[in-house]
């Protein structure tokens, strides 16, 4: 082909500028330390570069997520182990205060610094994690207990997310840990309370509940516990306390009656016909129970005056069979009729209607209402005390229809005037206090019923039932009819009882449970952070992978593009080198 | 007979022969660098032979030589390759102009980078998870909204900077128009000359060189076709590309051509934002024709293609961009609403457009008036970072709808959103990898082409052009054929000396 100068500068040119264009290339990989610098370098490249970047800054974000949740989960823990701490420490003081050989000063003594460790979890609850609460649920802002451990927070989960759809909740439920019925706050609050109250068991009178306050569940073992009678008042039991040294063991006197007795959880009704029968104390009734149930269990008898007799009898709500129990007459009343029965345990006397002597009606035996359905209007009505009990209480009163003395200002320190409350049942009751015959009170009866007027007001009984509360929220009762019928006793007379409710014991229980939740707590958490730790571990190695699958995307191979920088700077060099003689010489330099 | 005069003037001929074909070499030789100049070639014939006539018989010489003359001067030009040429030429121009526009829209949206939007969106999701883990964390909420302010302005600055390369190309648009109807004023004007001289049987060498070059430049900025007619004239004709084949054909055959004669019928440069014609072209005279093909080579046709299918028109990369800046923004307000901020509020955009005038209002659902240019963060959040409804629930501590956010950057665009079937990150990766690809491609046609021309260049060359060394030589050869028939003439005037001073004189 004829080749003339111009090719020659054409190709020169155009061969240069390759190198040239091939240098820049090359200089602009090498100066960047990218293989990539726009898309068009390597389009597929570089969405996959776009790509990856996103997935390492996901990765990272992922990685912080995860830092900021481990930190929650052992800021929990450590929350958890001190709450653990004070749990255990609260249980040593709970066996402590429940030593009997404590007094009200000790128990005062251990409940404060009960005190203490409450206001501890107060602190531990309101723990923060940077300016978070972290037992608040979602109302991270609010300190969520106060001094009296009154919560202010939800039960919201916060829940981060830590990888590709892995989502975990790093709060704790709060109401649980602190004020559910295992919770840390609720136990310690009983524990102080048990400690505060526990006093010496002092009844005041026969007249009401002696109670020593402690209330609660018992939870501590089946024991039979004694408690001995300390005062006695015309044969009545006025005082009482927790036996711990022994005493005189009662004997009951025989034919006439047996201990006081119990109240027993369950219940059975059983019921005899009073009609021609002239029974004597200590004869004896035979009753058919109905209904299943352990039969040894059937312990106890319940009275009823007189009328149409109905006796309750409780007992656990489940009898095998039919069993036939015997039943004792263990009261009359002036008409010879039974008001009282118990179950008779030492065989006795066998029912042979005898006719008995008039006894007499011990004064203070009771009063009793027996009041009709009330359906008047609201109205108020005149009561009038009609007779009045050693002491000054109301043993009988009745409707006054003809006024009587009005009712004066309370004597000072005794009590305010009996209070009546007239519902549809029309059951009117009176505090303790000192009135005069022929008191009047008023009281407001309230409307409904079937229109019928109150009537036959007569008297109010004594509770039927007397309970006394032992130490350590121990409690037993006795019925109150059932030694009038002739139990005597005497001050150091000792009766068993069968627990029932409970303190201090159940505290330590409680205790228990609450050191088992947190423990439970602490695990789960634990068992949460091993988990974030090692998510973390892999995110960090996917980001590692990811970081280098980029690099080996996007980055530059310094040391080959070194290389072809080299080559191509070279013959660059020799290019110029060569096409400076090439372009020059011609045959009109030798036509000279 | 022949006498002797007869060979003084067989050499004169040769003499005024080799002193054109001397004039012929100067003119290569002064042209030897001039664009679009042909080799030109002084062309010698014999004279006429004279048969010597004799009254003795018919047995003589034969014919005798005269001389020499110059029949015509060729110019070194090859029609076919010409055409081929020019067909290429507007693909070399074509592509040309694609890699420089595409080296600027790839300078608009860099990738891979960390301040391209990539980096951005990346960013953005991320700072809601951050604000998921520490809600009430007021940094958080600030890198939140600071994350969502840069991701808006950079859709803003891309749109911006799209748009301007988009206006840039519009006035390359017209740039070029002007230059074809220019060209073709030039072309026509040549025509009038060219067919003059031929008129009276000369050859126009030199205009036709300038009227091929104006031709080669004509058609790196758009197709053509051309046909020369028997005067000597060339029709010019926009061209497209018959489909299936390396040919051109006439684009508008309805119309006038371009340039037919010493007439031509302008274009007129429809621009942007001018609804009317399909190729942005119009004739300015006749009136207008709303539906031609658009010229899709040349400078031309890839000015037009990046104005209106590239960056402009319904899959161009601003319309691509406002899909994305709209799916965000639907999908980040709509869960954003359900939410609540820290003062228990909920139901406001976490997204809205500038200016507020035209803000948005609930469900946020079909946000058509969304674009990337005006995309921004709701100013309410950007008064106050409390304002973000990162709760799912009121409480100040629940982050669970920053959550829901930042999980939207796995969501996959429902039928009929701005983006169907894929996340927000794989359309741009598509948007980055398509520009890309095509980016490359133009690049590399580019190259490739640049190497096409390069070739026919050199076989232009070959066939006219000026080569010095052989000019020389061609030099020499014709000074020595002079100085041969000055001899020759040298010669006969000793003959005739000899004959008029000492031939029968008696001396």
């Amino acid at each position: 082909m004829r080749v003339t100068p111009i090719t020659i500068a054409n190709d020169i040119i155009d061969n240069l500028e390759n190198t040239y264009q091939n240098i820049q290339s090359l200089d602009r990989q090498l100066s960047s330390g990218k293989r990539i610098n726009q898309p068009s370098d390597d389009p597929a490249g570089t969405a996959y570069a776009v790509d990856m970047q996103a997935t390492s800054d996901w990765n990272k974000q992922d990685q912080s997520s995860s830092q900021t949740a481990l930190n929650w989960l052992q800021t929990t823990s450590s929350a958890l182990q001190q709450l653990s701490d004070v749990a255990a420490r609260a249980r040593t003081l709970a066996v402590q205060g429940a030593n009997d050989t404590n007094t009200a000063t000790d128990r005062s003594g251990i409940a404060q610094e009960v005190s203490q460790l409450i206001q501890q979890v107060v602190q531990i609850g309101n723990t923060t994690y940077g300016s978070s609460a972290i037992f608040a649920g979602t109302q991270v802002t609010t300190t969520p207990f106060n001094a009296q451990g009154g919560y202010a927070g939800d039960t919201g989960a916060i829940s981060h997310q830590l990888g590709p759809g892995y989502t975990m909740r790093v709060n704790a439920d709060p109401t649980a840990i602190f004020t559910g019925t295992n919770g840390i706050f609720t136990a310690l609050t009983n524990l102080e309370q048990h400690l505060n109250t526990s006093t010496a068991f002092t009844p005041a009178s026969n007249t009401g509940t002696a109670t020593l306050g402690l209330t609660g569940t018992y939870a501590g073992a089946a024991a039979t516990y004694t408690v001995q009678v300390t005062s006695v008042t015309a044969g009545k039991i006025t005082g009482i306390q927790y036996a711990t040294t022994g005493g005189a063991p009662w004997t009951p006197v025989a034919g006439v009656g047996t201990p006081p007795t119990f109240a027993l959880p369950g219940g059975m009704t059983a019921s005899f016909t009073n009609g021609a029968l002239n029974p004597a104390v200590g004869d004896q009734f035979t009753i058919s129970a109905s209904g299943p149930g352990p039969a040894s269990a059937f312990t106890t008898l319940a009275t009823k005056n007189s009328g149409n007799e109905q006796v309750a009898i409780t007992s656990p709500s489940t009898l095998p069979g039919n069993p036939t129990i015997t039943v004792r007459a263990a009261q009359l009343d002036v008409n010879d009729n039974v008001i009282g029965v118990q179950v008779s345990t030492d065989g006795g006397i066998t029912y042979s209607p005898t006719i008995m002597a008039n006894e007499a009606k011990p004064a203070a035996e009771g009063l009793n209402f027996n009041a009709t359905l009330y359906t008047g209007p609201t109205t108020n009505y005149l009561v009038r005390v009609a007779s009045v009990a050693p002491g000054g209480t109301p043993a009988t009163i009745t409707t006054s229809t003809d006024g009587g003395v009005t009712w004066s200002a309370p004597v000072a320190g005794v009590g305010s005037p009996p209070q009546f409350t007239v519902a549809p049942s029309l059951v009117v009751s009176f505090g303790g206090g000192t009135a005069q015959a022929n008191d009047q009170f008023s009281f407001t009866a309230a409307a409904g019923g079937a229109g019928q007027n109150i009537s036959g007001i007569t008297a109010l009984t004594y509770p039927t039932t007397t309970t006394f509360n032992g130490g350590n929220g121990l409690a037993f009762s006795w019925t109150q009819s059932s030694y009038n019928a002739g139990l005597v006793v005497s001050n150091g007379d000792h009766f068993t009882f069968t627990p029932t409710t409970t303190g201090l014991g159940n505290d330590i229980g409680a205790l228990d449970n609450v050191i088992n939740l947190l423990s439970g707590q602490e695990a789960q958490f634990g068992a949460q952070s091993n988990a974030v730790q090692a998510n973390l571990t892999q995110l960090q190695s996917i980001g590692t992978e990811v970081q280098r699958a980029l690099s080996l995307d996007a980055d530059a191979d310094i040391a080959a593009l070194t290389t072809q920088m080299a080559t191509a700077n070279t013959v660059y060099q020799a290019a110029l080198a060569v096409d400076a003689r090439s372009i020059e010489p011609t045959l009109v330099e030798f036509l000279k | 007979m022949t006498t002797i005069f007869t060979a003084l003037n067989t050499a004169n001929t040769a003499l005024g022969s080799d002193e054109i074909a001397l004039e012929t070499i100067g003119h290569n030789v002064a042209n030897a660098s001039t664009p679009g100049y042909s080799l030109q070639t002084a062309n010698l014939q014999a004279t006429p032979p004279y048969t010597v006539p004799s009254m003795m018989n018919t047995v003589g010489p034969g014919q005798i030589g005269t001389g020499v003359k110059v029949t015509t001067i060729g110019r070194g030009r090859d029609a076919l390759l010409d055409t081929q040429f020019r067909y290429e030429n507007q693909y070399a121009g074509q592509y040309a102009t694609l890699d420089t526009q595409y080296t600027q829209v790839q300078g608009i949206l860099p990738e891979p980078s960390s301040t391209g939007l990539g980096a951005k969106l990346s960013a953005f999701w991320n700072g809601w998870q951050a604000l998921a883990d520490d809600p009430t964390n007021m940094g958080a909420r600030a890198q939140v909204q600071q994350n969502g302010s840069a991701l808006a302005a950079t859709l803003n600055s891309d749109a911006q900077q799209l748009t301007q390369t988009q206006q840039t190309a519009d006035k390359y648009v017209g740039t070029d128009v002007t230059t074809i109807n220019s060209l073709a004023t030039q072309i026509a004007n040549l025509n009038g000359q060219i067919s003059a001289v031929g008129a009276v049987n000369q050859q126009p060498n030199d205009l036709l060189d300038q009227r091929d070059q104006l031709l080669d430049q004509l058609s790196n900025i758009v197709p053509i076709t051309y046909t020369t007619q028997t005067n000597g004239t060339v029709t010019v004709n926009l061209a497209t590309q018959v489909p299936g084949a390396t040919t051109l054909q006439v684009a508008r055959p309805s119309e006038a051509p371009l340039v037919s004669g010493t007439s031509t019928n302008l274009l007129l440069a429809v621009t942007m934002g001018v609804p009317t014609y399909a190729d942005g072209l119009a004739y300015m005279d006749p009136v207008l024709f709303p539906t031609q093909p658009a010229p899709i080579g040349g400078t031309l046709g890839a000015a037009i293609q990046m104005r209106d299918s590239v960056i402009g028109g319904s899959t161009g990369l601003i319309s691509q961009l406002n899909n994305i800046a709209q799916a965000l923004a639907q999908d980040v307000n709509v869960q954003h609403a359900t939410g609540y901020d820290l003062n228990g509020n909920t139901g406001k955009p976490f997204f809205n457009v500038t200016p507020p005038a035209v803000a948005l209002t609930a469900p946020f659902s079909a946000v058509s008036t969304v674009t990337a240019a005006n995309i921004t963060v709701d100013p309410a959040i950007v008064a106050n970072p409390q304002a973000i409804m990162a709760a799912t629930a009121g409480a100040v501590g629940d982050g669970a709808n920053a959550q829901a956010i930042s999980n939207l950057r796995s969501a996959v665009g429902a039928v009929g959103s701005p983006l169907p079937g894929f996340t927000i990150e794989q359309s741009y990766e598509n948007v980055i990898t398509t520009m890309g690809a095509n980016a490359q491609l133009a690049h590399n046609n580019n190259q490739t082409q640049a190497t096409v021309m390069q070739s026919l260049t050199a076989q232009r060359q070959a066939v006219g052009g000026v080569n010095q060394d052989e000019q020389m030589t061609l030099l020499i050869q014709f000074q020595h054929s002079y100085e041969a028939a000055a001899r020759v003439v040298t010669t006969v005037d000793s003959m005739l000396n000899t004959i008029v001073n000492h031939m029968g004189l008696g001396n």
